[in-house]
């Protein structure tokens, strides 16, 4: 045997042997839960659908489904909150459309904006002005801009901003609950 | 040889596919709507930036550093944070000067690659190449780089056939207060950074910054200093306001000055017998620029954006003086029609003002050149299955001065196979346009030493020529983008590139040879007699093995044959073809031991090269295969203070990376370096 495969092989061990040893340590470190942004979102907006309180003309009977649409491009986040259909809140059975950017919004009591729509927001946020539906969304600036509840993230952890104005304008009500948990409220 | 540590690239690649096999232990998955709202504000977020969600949609190959990734890297330049790009070339020729391109055609005057910052081209139109030295920002402003392998023409126009660097910066709303950074090494003389932020207005913010980095020169291959040290300050400001109408303006500027040092070897056809003369070449560059943009929502389902840009830049070097004068007007809308189109398009205005100052080696004619460049460009998405297939076709239609009309078509068709996986292929076309260079320059190449005792030597320079043509390429690309499991996501990228009229110098009907004073002047003109393809494979995996603990690796195949015709003696191409690694990986670990301690490693192997050109004693010199090795450990005593220590290219004291070509033919070596720095936010 030359010399030189010696080391070839040398190197090859090396490798492998590094690889191993890795996978190795890995195992020892104990599994965690893990969590994506889009089942935070999710949940979220679960409890968002219990804690809040349309009117009457919007939401009436305990037969009529409470409707949340996901509104553009969702990507991961349509699919956690398409989980949702079927949940009961407020004793309302929770139904989940899905609206490409233009559809009418008319029938929806939650509207979560997914982040294809920022360059459109403002007349989004304008053409739902007076229409009793929660808008929820993460785009940057959601609240400021005029929507209900802005996800942010703080810290890898996901927090929410409440505009209680904007709301409050569509005849919705938040409850204190979920206002004194929120980082932010504009009154 | 030197001995190094050198494993297989084979090898190391089983060992990294058995660690990620390794780590691929027990999960845990609640459903989280059981929590309350308390309970799911401590909920910590473990998934990869969002940022890239819509990227994951796109019918191309596409890569993203973020802020992360760069802080994380110990990188200090923009090139540098590059090196973790699958596909992309990444040599660093002499201390200021880098070789970047993308599935090939690395050199210093790389000329297959647009690259952007915040949407202003930072290209030099002279040779349609990127002094990279001088271009820079404040790294933790930097929001992210986005990299597009393969033909970006439709939407982002010439010169982006191998490729388009996207570079974006924070918006001034995300950059409030101040952040301060001092560092000190071996390598990296010294590193200081200031930015400020603060609220001008209600929805108006703004920052300014400022920078300085001095820098050590390379080692010659005796170990000697390489005499290329160079230093570079540089500031800025940025507004960015949001309108009560929802629109959005962004008004930016840049300033910088630099000061280079580098060693050059003149062809001299009176100097028997080495033919050159050793120049100890102190250089300036400097430049600004001004950019403004505003876009406005017409409705709920069109927007639109007018750009404005200026970009002054001024350089001065032994051979040649070049300033620049780029105004640049850009309007774009993007519109929904009907169900299931969505339809972008624009229109562009570039004018360009230059003034060189020849030498006896280099020289432009004439020397003050002013044009014009228009272009248009039409895309549309179509929604085939909703959510499932999508199609897109455009092309981009471009006037310049040069060749007159250019059109730049492509087809992608991207299939959604599930939430988790996405196939997409593509057909473009990209032209690369001549430069100024290649129509009205004059550049003395070498000298070719006389054969015979009583016969002269000859000096060639390869001239410009009004009858050059632009470059194509028709690219055919398949990709797929899986997240197999929630932690892990794969992106794997195929090409075939076919290139024609590629760029050579000296077609034998067109040599033209007189007689000069003590020597024969040969004039090669450019001209466009080569051709051929390019194929290759990318592959990233990004892996969050545990909440505080990433893996992320890029690995790189490509293989570039070129052929010239036998009408030219130009043999670059064969040169040119050899010139990139074959393969190529980056290895990256991210750790967070403790939430206040970073620990990260980034190992990247690049096969062996050749220089790019086919002059000079050392154009037949193997620059070698290299292992290289960096690390990185930070602490946060407090939050807004964070101490680093970055080791880089730790497994030899040096190594050799490429040439600088342009006269710069002296083989120089990156050395092992160590750098500590403090950051402050306040």
């Amino acid at each position: 045997m030359s010399p030189k495969t010696r080391v070839d092989r040398f190197r090859g061990r090396v490798g492998v042997v590094a690889g191993l040893l890795l996978a190795w340590l890995a195992t020892l470190a104990p599994a965690l839960a893990q969590v994506e942004e889009a089942e935070l979102s999710a949940a979220y907006l679960y409890n968002f659908s219990k804690f809040v309180h349309w009117p009457a003309a919007a939401l009436s009977d305990s037969s009529k489904a409470l409707v949340l649409c996901v509104y553009g491009r969702s990507g991961s986040a349509g699919e956690a909150i398409g989980a949702l259909d079927g949940k009961f809140a407020q004793g309302h059975r929770i139904r989940v459309e899905r609206h490409a950017r233009g559809d009418a919004l008319n029938d929806c009591q939650i509207v979560y904006v997914s982040d294809s729509e920022r360059p459109y927001l403002s007349p989004l946020l304008r053409a739902l002005a007076n229409q009793p539906a929660l808008t929820v969304s993460d785009i940057p600036g959601f609240v400021s801009a005029g929507g209900m509840i802005g996800l942010v993230m703080v810290d890898s952890r996901l927090r929410f901003e409440i505009n209680r104005q904007s709301a409050e304008a569509a005849g919705l009500s938040i409850s204190s609950q979920v206002l004194k948990l929120a980082t932010q409220v504009v009154r | 040889m030197r001995a190094r540590f050198q494993p297989d690239p084979a090898a190391t690649l089983i060992g990294i596919i058995l660690l990620l096999a390794g780590v691929t232990a027990a999960r845990g998955d609640g459903d989280l709507t059981e929590l309350s709202i308390e309970e799911l504000l401590d909920v910590k977020v473990t998934s990869v930036g969002k940022k890239t969600q819509s990227l994951s949609d796109a019918a191309a190959a596409v890569f993203v550093v973020s802020n992360e990734d760069i802080r994380r890297s110990g990188a200090t330049s923009i090139p540098d944070a590059l090196r973790m790009v699958p596909g992309l070339q990444v040599k660093r020729l002499d201390a200021n000067k880098w070789a970047i391109s993308a599935r090939g055609f690395s050199g210093r005057f790389a000329n297959k690659l647009l690259v952007l910052i915040d949407g202003r081209t930072i290209y030099t139109p002279s040779f349609s190449g990127v002094y990279w030295e001088n271009q820079d920002a404040m790294l933790a402003d930097v929001e992210r780089i986005e990299v597009i392998r393969g033909p970006g023409a439709t939407l982002w126009g010439a010169n982006a056939v191998n490729g388009v660097i996207n570079i974006i910066t924070k918006s001034a709303a995300e950059t409030q207060g101040g952040l301060a950074e001092v560092g000190v090494g071996s390598e990296e003389r010294a590193i200081g950074a200031l930015r400020y932020g603060g609220k001008l207005a209600p929805d108006t913010y703004a920052r300014f910054y400022a920078k300085y980095n001095e820098r050590d020169a390379l080692i010659t291959t005796l170990g000697e200093d390489g005499g290329d040290d160079w230093d570079l300050g540089q500031g800025g400001f940025r507004v960015d306001s949001v309108f009560a109408s929802g629109d959005r303006v962004t008004f930016k500027g840049d300033l910088y000055h630099s000061r280079l040092r580098q060693q050059l070897e003149i062809p001299d056809p009176l100097a028997a017998p080495t033919y050159t003369e050793s120049v100890d070449d102190r250089m300036t560059a400097e430049g600004w620029n001004l950019l403004g943009r505003w876009e406005r929502a017409l409705s709920v389902s069109s927007n639109a954006s007018f750009q404005f840009y200026y970009d002054h830049s001024d350089r001065n070097e032994g051979y040649v003086g070049q300033r620049h004068d780029i105004i640049d007007l850009d309007f774009q809308q993007r519109a929904k029609a009907g169900e299931r189109q969505d339809i972008v398009w624009g229109l562009g205005y570039r004018g360009i003002d230059d003034r060189f100052h020849s030498t006896d080696l280099a020289g432009l004619t004439p020397s003050r050149e002013n044009r014009n460049l228009w272009s248009g460009f039409l895309q549309d998405e179509i929604e085939l299955v909703s959510e499932r297939l999508r199609l897109t076709l455009g092309s981009k239609v471009e006037h310049n001065e040069y060749t007159g009309l250019e059109v730049q078509p492509n087809l992608r068709l991207l299939w959604k196979a599930s939430e988790q996986s996405s196939l997409w292929g593509a057909v473009s076309r990209a032209v690369r346009t001549p430069s100024r260079a290649e129509l009205s320059a004059s550049v003395t190449t070498r000298v070719e030493a006389a054969g015979a005792p009583d016969s002269l030597p000859i000096l060639v320079s390869s001239v410009g020529d009004t009858g050059y043509k632009s470059e194509s390429l028709i690219a055919y690309e398949l990709g797929l983008r899986t997240a197999p499991m929630k932690r892990l996501s794969l992106d794997v990228a195929l090409f075939y590139n076919d290139y024609d009229q590629l760029r050579t110098s000296g077609t034998i009907s067109e040599l033209e040879l007189s007689l000069a004073d003590g020597y024969l002047d040969l004039e090669m003109p450019f001209d466009n007699e080569a051709s051929g393809h390019g194929y290759g494979l990318e592959v990233s995996a990004d892996f969050q093995a545990r909440d505080w603990w990433r893996l992320v690796l890029a690995y790189s195949y490509l293989d570039l044959d070129l052929k010239a015709s036998a009408e030219t003696l130009d043999t670059s191409n064969d040169t040119q073809a050899r010139t990139d690694p074959r393969q190529q990986i980056s290895f990256r670990s991210l750790m967070n031991p403790r939430p206040d301690i970073d620990l990260d490693l980034w190992v990247r192997y690049v096969d062996q090269t050749y220089p790019a050109f086919d002059v000079s004693r050392y154009s037949d010199q193997l620059i070698p295969a290299y292992w290289t090795l960096d690390l990185r450990l930070a602490w946060r005593p407090r939050a807004g203070l964070e101490l680093a220590i970055v080791g880089q290219n730790l497994l030899s004291p040096s190594h050799q990376e490429g040439y600088s070509d342009a006269y710069g033919n002296i083989p120089l070596e990156v050395q092992r370096g160590l750098y500590g720095t403090i950051r402050l936010a306040f």
